[in-house]
C-alpha cells in the first residue's frame, strides 16, 4: 500500500465530513470567461482568477480542492494554443498555492473529466484511445504533485474503467470517482447504481459517488442505493437543483441545498460538495448545516457478483446456467469463424444462448494456430456490443485472460485458477487488478484429486490464497470438477459430494461443467439433465451447460419451480415463455400442396411454420431437390418481386430469414455434400472505418446467406488494413463494403485501393445511402449495389450460377 | 418553466409514418408485420428514455456557431436563439444493434419505429415550448439544424457543448452524426412576432440537405418538417 493512499485514508478519517468544492466554470464566467473559451486556458491566461476561486472555496470550508483540469485531456485540448503539460502543471500549481496561502490542511485533486467522445460499441472511440489519454493525464498529475485523482462526471462505465486503469497503472495516487446519473437511476449509457458501486470498488478506488446530475432531493433513490451498497467512502456532489433553460439559474437556494445535502450526510455520505449552480456560499452553508453532526458509518453487506455494463448478477441469486457454446473444441464452424475474424458469428452464438436461457456466457477461444490474445479481445468487444450477459473468461493463458479482462466493460469472472504455482503467480494478480470474480479449480500442480475430501482441501487452500491477495470470499466460485462417467463411474457421486462439502465447510459458491459427465455416452442430453437435477438438489450455484438442450432447460426450470419461483411457475402454467407474437399456422390446404405450404410460409416469413413444414417435407423429399427446385427459385422470385416494387424490404427480409431456417435445417439433416465448395465461396462484408451504421451491411448479409455463400462479417468501423488482411488470409474473391456517411467514403476508397493493389483477384461491391453508381466506380469498386438484392447478381457473376 | 411534463403515453407515433419509412405506406400490412410493429412499440415503451434539453442564448453570444447564410436568414431579426436537443437514449441503439444479430426484419421495423418516435417526441416538445412562449407573446421560428442548407454539420458539437457543459447526454461523432442515433438537435429563433419569419418561403424543401434526392418527395410526399407556421 503506497504512502499516498494511507495518507488519503487518514485524511478522510480525521474528520466527520470532508468538504469538496462547488462549480468552477460558472464562477469563471462571472470573471468574464466567454462561452466559446475552455476554462483550462485560464490556468495560463488569467491565473489570478483561478487561484482566487480556489482560495474562496478553501475559506468557505473546502478540504479537497479540485484543480482546474476537468477538460485538460488531449482530446479536449486538440486545438488549444498551449501544451497540455503547461495547462496541467499550472492548474495544479495554482491549487497548491491556494492551499498554502489558506494555511489549511487541504488536499489538491487532479480533476479528471470525460473525454467528450462516445466509446465503442455505441460510438467509435476505442478503449485503448481513451486509456492513452487518461494515462498521459495521470502521469502529469503525479509529476506535478496532485494528492489524488478525482475522476468526475463519468456517464459511461467503460470510460470510467479506462480512467481508473490508466490512473492506477501510471501513478501511485489514490483514486476517487463520481458518475453522473439520470433521475431514473441509470447513467447515460445505462449503468445502474449497484453495478457502478460493485465495479468501481472492485477496481480499487478509495471513494466513490455521484456528481452533477440533478439536485440532491431529485437523486434520493440513487443516493440511497449508493449508501446501501457501498463499502467505501461515499461522495456526493450534485447540482443546485435544475437549471432554468432561459436564465441558466438553478432552482435551489444555498439554504435548501444545504438542508437536502445534510439529510444524506447524516445517512452515510463522507465527502460532500456541489456541482453546477453551486458556489462558495453553498459550501459555507453546508458546513454550517452539518456543524455538530457525526459521520454515520456504512453498513452494507457485500454479495458476490459479476456484471455487464448495465446490470449486476449476484451469485446468491442463482442457480445460473452458463452457456458453454463458445468453445471451439470439436466445433469446426466456430474454429473457422475465429480464424477468419468472423466475430459476428461468435457474438450471435452468445445471443442465441442468452435467448435460450443462459444467465452468463463462457468464452473459451483456445484453438491451435490462433492469435488468442487478439481473438479474445475482439470476441469480448463483439459480445459486449449485443449481449446482455456477463462473461466467464475461460483460459489458462494469462495474456489471453488479460486481453479479455481489459476489453470487458463490467465485472467479469475468470475461469479458472488452480493451485499450480505458475497460475497463482500470473492469474491471481489479474483478478485483483481488474476486480474480477474467479473460479477455483481443485487441482494441485499435476495432481487432480479423485475424491471429494481431497478436492475440498485444495479449494480451502486456494480460498485462503485469494483472500490473502485481497479478493472478497463472496467473489470465489468452487469448480467441483466433473469427470466423464465413461472413464470414472463414480465421477457424479464425487462431484455431488464435493458440492455438499464446499457448501458446508467452505461457504463457497459452486460450479460444474455439466456436459463433461456424459462425454462419449448416448443420450447425452438426458444424462446431463439428470445430473443437473442432482447437483441442483445439493445446492449447486452455476452449471456450465448447453442451454439449447431442452432436457437441460427443463431440469433447470423444474428445479426453480419446485424452489417456489412464482414467475417461472406462472410462465410455465400459461405456457407463455414470454413470447408475445401470435402463433401462425399454415396447412397444406393453404398452399395446395406441401411444397406450396412451405412456399407460402416462407413468403409470409413464418419461421416456426417453415421449420415444421421443412421437417415434414424432408421425410418424403430429397433435401437437395428442395433447395434447387423450391428454395432457390423462390428466393429469385422474391428478389424479382422486390426489384419490381411488388414487395418491400420488410417482406423481403422476413422471407429471407424464414428461408434461412429451411436451408439450415436441410443442410443439417441431409449433410449436404457441397460443404467444401460452399466454404470456398467466401464473401467478406464490412462497414468501413469511421462508420458504425451497419444495418445496410446486415441486410445484404441476410440475403447472401440465403444462397449458401460463406459470409465473413468483419463488423462495423473496420480499418482498411483489417479488410485487406481478411481478404488475404481467406483468399477471398468477393468483398462487400458499406458506408452511410460521406465522411467515411475515403475509408471505403482506401480499402478498395489496398485490395486492388495487393489482392487484384478480389472483386469489391459497395453500397450505402451516400453512394451513387458514378461515385462507386470512381473510387474503384467493381460493383455498385443500389438495393438489398443486387448483391446476388454480383455474387453469381463471381462464383458462377448454382 | 421547470418542465413540460411530457410522458411517453402522450406520444403516439403515426403508424403510417413508420410504414412510409419502411417504403410501404401503400401496401397491405401482413399479420407478421403488424406484430412486429406492436413488438417494436412495446419494446420502445420499455427502453426509450425520452429526454429533452433546451437552453436560450443571446444570438450575439453564438456568433462562433451560427455559420452560413441560411441560418442567419432563418433566424432573421430574432435576438435570441433557442437550442433544443431530444433523444431516445442509448438503450435504443443497443436494441436495434442487437436485433440485427437474430432478427433482421424486426431490426428494420424497430429502427423505423424509433426514428418516427423521436420525430414525434420532438414535435411534442417543440409544441410545448412554443405554447409556453406564446402566452408571453413571444414566438419561435420553425426548426432548423446543422446540415440544412449551408449551415455546417460540424457545428453540432459546439451546440451540444452549450447544452451539456458538464454532463454530456448526446454526442457528436467526427462524421457529424449524433449518438444516441435517435437524437435530434434543432435551432430556433425566439422573439416577438415581428422579429420571427413566418414561413420558409414557397418551397419548404429548398434548404433541406436531401433536396433533389429525397425518395419521399419523389413519390409526391412531404415529411412536413418545414411546413409548420407559427
Amino acid at each position: 500500500m503506497g504512502n499516498l493512499k494511507e495518507r488519503f485514508r487518514s485524511f478522510l478519517s480525521a474528520k466527520d465530513f470532508i468538504y469538496l468544492d462547488g462549480a468552477t466554470g460558472t464562477e469563471l464566467q462571472k470573471f468574464g470567461l466567454n462561452l466559446s473559451q475552455p476554462a483550462e486556458y485560464w490556468n495560463i491566461e488569467e491565473s489570478q482568477f483561478i487561484k482566487e476561486i480556489h482560495l474562496a472555496y478553501l475559506n468557505a470550508g473546502t478540504d479537497i480542492i479540485c484543480a482546474n483540469t476537468f477538460g485538460a485531456s488531449l482530446k479536449k485540448l486538440k486545438s488549444a494554443p498551449y501544451k497540455q503539460e503547461e495547462i496541467i502543471s499550472n492548474g495544479l500549481r495554482l491549487a497548491h498555492e491556494a492551499v498554502d496561502e489558506s494555511a489549511k490542511e487541504a488536499l489538491v485533486a487532479y480533476d479528471m473529466g470525460p473525454l467528450g467522445e462516445l466509446m465503442y460499441p455505441s460510438g467509435t472511440f476505442s478503449f485503448k484511445e481513451a486509456y492513452q489519454d487518461f494515462a498521459g493525464q495521470a502521469r502529469l498529475a503525479h509529476k506535478y504533485g496532485a494528492d489524488l485523482i478525482l475522476i468526475e462526471t463519468m456517464s459511461d462505465l467503460y470510460e470510467l474503467k479506462a480512467a481508473i486503469l490508466a490512473s492506477k497503472e501510471n501513478s501511485d495516487l489514490p483514486i476517487a470517482c463520481t458518475m453522473a446519473f439520470q433521475t431514473d437511476g441509470r447513467t447515460f449509457s445505462g449503468t445502474d447504481v449497484e453495478t457502478y458501486v460493485n465495479f468501481a470498488s472492485a477496481m480499487g478506488v478509495e471513494a466513490l459517488g455521484i456528481n452533477c446530475s440533478a439536485g440532491p432531493k431529485d437523486l434520493t433513490k440513487i443516493i440511497n442505493s449508493l449508501i446501501e451498497h457501498s463499502r467505501i467512502p461515499v461522495i456526493l456532489k450534485p447540482n443546485a437543483g435544475m437549471p432554468c433553460p432561459e436564465t441558466g439559474q438553478y432552482s435551489l437556494s444555498k439554504e435548501d441545498f444545504a438542508i437536502e445535502m445534510a439529510h444524506f450526510a447524516r445517512r452515510g455520505v463522507k465527502l460532500i460538495g456541489g456541482c453546477c449552480g453551486t458556489n462558495t456560499d453553498y459550501i459555507k452553508q453546508l458546513a454550517l448545516e452539518l456543524d455538530g453532526v457525526s459521520y454515520e458509518k456504512l453498513r452494507s453487506v457485500y454479495r458476490g457478483n459479476a456484471s455487464t455494463s448495465a446490470q449486476t448478477f449476484y451469485f446468491d441469486g442463482g442457480p445460473y446456467l452458463i452457456g458453454e457454446k463458445i468453445s471451439p473444441s470439436r466445433k469446426p464452424k466456430l474454429q473457422a469463424a475465429l480464424r477468419e475474424a468472423n466475430y459476428a458469428y461468435v457474438a450471435k452464438l452468445a445471443v442465441d444462448q442468452e435467448r435460450a436461457g443462459s444467465d452468463f456466457i463462457d468464452v473459451n477461444i483456445a484453438s491451435p494456430g490462433l492469435d488468442q490474445v487478439k481473438a479474445m479481445e475482439e470476441v469480448v468487444l463483439n459480445l459486449m456490443s449485443i449481449s446482455r450477459r456477463p462473461l466467464f473468461l475461460d483460459s489458462k493463458d494469462p495474456e489471453v485472460l488479460e486481453a479479455g479482462l481489459r476489453a470487458y466493460n463490467g465485472k467479469a469472472v475468470i475461469n479458472s485458477l488452480s493451485l499450480r504455482a505458475e497460475e497463482l503467480k500470473s492469474i491471481l494478480p489479474l483478478a485483483v487488478h481488474y476486480g474480477a470474480a474467479i473460479v477455483l479449480l481443485p487441482i494441485r500442480e499435476d495432481d487432480i484429486p479423485m475424491d471429494a475430501r481431497a478436492r475440498v482441501e485444495v479449494l480451502r487452500e486456494l480460498k485462503q490464497k485469494c483472500i490473502q491477495a485481497g479478493l472478497p470470499k463472496e467473489d470465489l466460485i468452487a469448480d467441483c470438477l466433473v469427470m466423464a462417467l465413461e472413464s470414472d463411474p463414480v465421477a457424479a457421486q464425487v462431484c455431488l459430494e464435493t458440492i455438499s462439502l464446499c457448501k458446508q465447510e467452505l461457504e463457497l459458491k459452486t460450479l460444474v461443467g455439466l456436459s463433461n459427465i456424459s462425454t462419449r455416452l448416448p443420450e447425452r442430453a438426458q444424462i446431463n439433465a439428470a445430473f443437473l437435477s442432482a447437483c441442483l438438489a445439493r445446492g449447486l450455484d452455476f452449471a456450465i451447460a448447453d442451454p439449447s438442450q431442452e432436457e437441460v432447460q427443463e431440469a433447470y426450470i423444474f428445479h426453480k419451480i419446485l424452489k417456489g419461483d412464482l414467475e417461472i411457475l406462472q410462465n410455465y402454467a400459461s405456457n407463455d415463455q414470454g413470447k408475445k407474437s401470435r402463433a401462425f399456422k399454415i396447412s397444406s390446404q393453404d398452399g395446395k400442396t406441401s411444397r406450396g405450404a412451405l412456399e407460402l410460409a416462407i413468403r409470409s416469413g413464418l419461421e416456426k411454420e417453415v421449420y415444421r413444414l421443412t421437417k415434414e417435407l424432408l421425410v418424403i423429399e430429397e433435401g437437395m431437390d428442395l433447395i434447387e427446385n423450391l428454395l432457390l427459385p423462390l428466393l429469385d422470385d422474391l428478389g424479382r418481386s422486390y426489384n419490381e416494387g411488388e414487395i418491400f424490404l420488410p417482406q423481403l427480409l422476413q422471407a429471407a430469414q424464414a428461408a434461412q431456417v429451411s436451408l439450415d435445417l436441410i443442410r443439417e439433416e441431409v449433410q449436404i455434400t457441397d460443404t467444401k465448395a460452399r466454404e470456398d465461396q467466401k464473401i467478406i462484408v464490412a462497414t468501413v472505418a469511421g462508420d458504425i451504421h451497419d444495418i445496410g451491411k446486415n441486410i445484404a448479409k441476410s440475403i447472401l446467406e440465403n444462397y449458401g455463400y460463406n459470409l465473413i462479417d468483419l463488423g462495423r468501423n473496420v480499418p482498411p488494413q483489417t479488410i485487406l488482411e481478411a481478404v488475404l488470409v481467406n483468399d477471398c474473391k468477393l468483398v462487400g463494403l458499406s458506408a452511410l456517411m460521406t465522411s467515411t467514403l475515403p475509408a471505403m476508397e482506401e480499402s478498395i485501393r489496398l485490395i486492388k493493389e495487393q489482392a487484384p483477384y478480389c472483386k469489391v461491391m459497395v453500397g450505402g445511402a451516400v453512394l451513387t453508381e458514378e461515385y462507386a466506380y470512381k473510387i474503384g469498386a467493381d460493383y455498385y449495389c443500389p438495393d438489398a438484392n443486387s448483391d446476388i447478381i454480383y455474387a453469381r457473376e463471381v462464383f458462377g450460377q448454382d | 418553466m421547470k418542465t413540460l411534463n411530457l410522458k411517453f403515453n402522450h406520444i403516439e407515433p403515426s403508424r403510417q409514418s413508420v410504414l412510409r419509412l419502411l417504403g410501404q405506406e401503400s401496401a397491405e400490412i401482413s399479420p407478421l408485420l403488424f406484430d412486429q410493429l406492436e413488438n417494436a412499440k412495446n419494446l420502445l415503451e420499455q427502453i426509450a428514455r425520452l429526454d429533452y434539453y433546451w437552453s436560450v442564448f443571446e444570438k450575439d453570444d453564438l456568433s462562433h456557431l451560427l455559420e452560413g447564410q441560411d441560418i442567419q436568414a432563418h433566424l432573421g431579426r430574432a435576438s435570441k436563439v433557442l437550442i433544443l436537443a431530444t433523444s431516445l437514449g442509448s438503450e435504443v441503439d443497443f436494441e436495434i444493434r442487437r436485433a440485427q444479430a437474430f432478427d433482421m426484419p424486426f431490426a428494420l421495423v424497430l429502427d423505423a419505429y424509433a426514428s418516427v418516435l423521436v420525430e414525434t417526441f420532438t414535435d411534442h416538445v417543440e409544441l410545448g415550448i412554443r405554447t409556453y412562449y406564446q402566452k408571453n407573446d413571444l414566438y419561435l421560428s420553425t426548426r432548423f439544424a446543422p446540415g440544412y442548407g449551408d449551415f455546417p454539420l460540424q457545428t453540432i458539437g459546439g451546440f451540444l457543448d452549450l447544452i451539456f457543459p458538464i454532463n454530456q447526454q448526446i454526442y457528436c461523432e467526427d462524421n457529424g452524426l449524433m449518438k444516441p442515433a435517435k437524437s435530434i438537435l434543432t435551432i430556433m429563433g425566439l422573439g416577438t412576432k415581428e422579429e420571427i419569419k413566418a414561413d420558409m418561403g414557397e418551397d419548404p424543401c429548398s434548404v433541406c440537405f436531401l433536396m433533389g434526392q429525397c425518395s419521399l418527395r419523389s413519390r409526391g410526399g412531404y415529411c412536413g418538417k418545414f411546413e409548420r407556421k407559427i
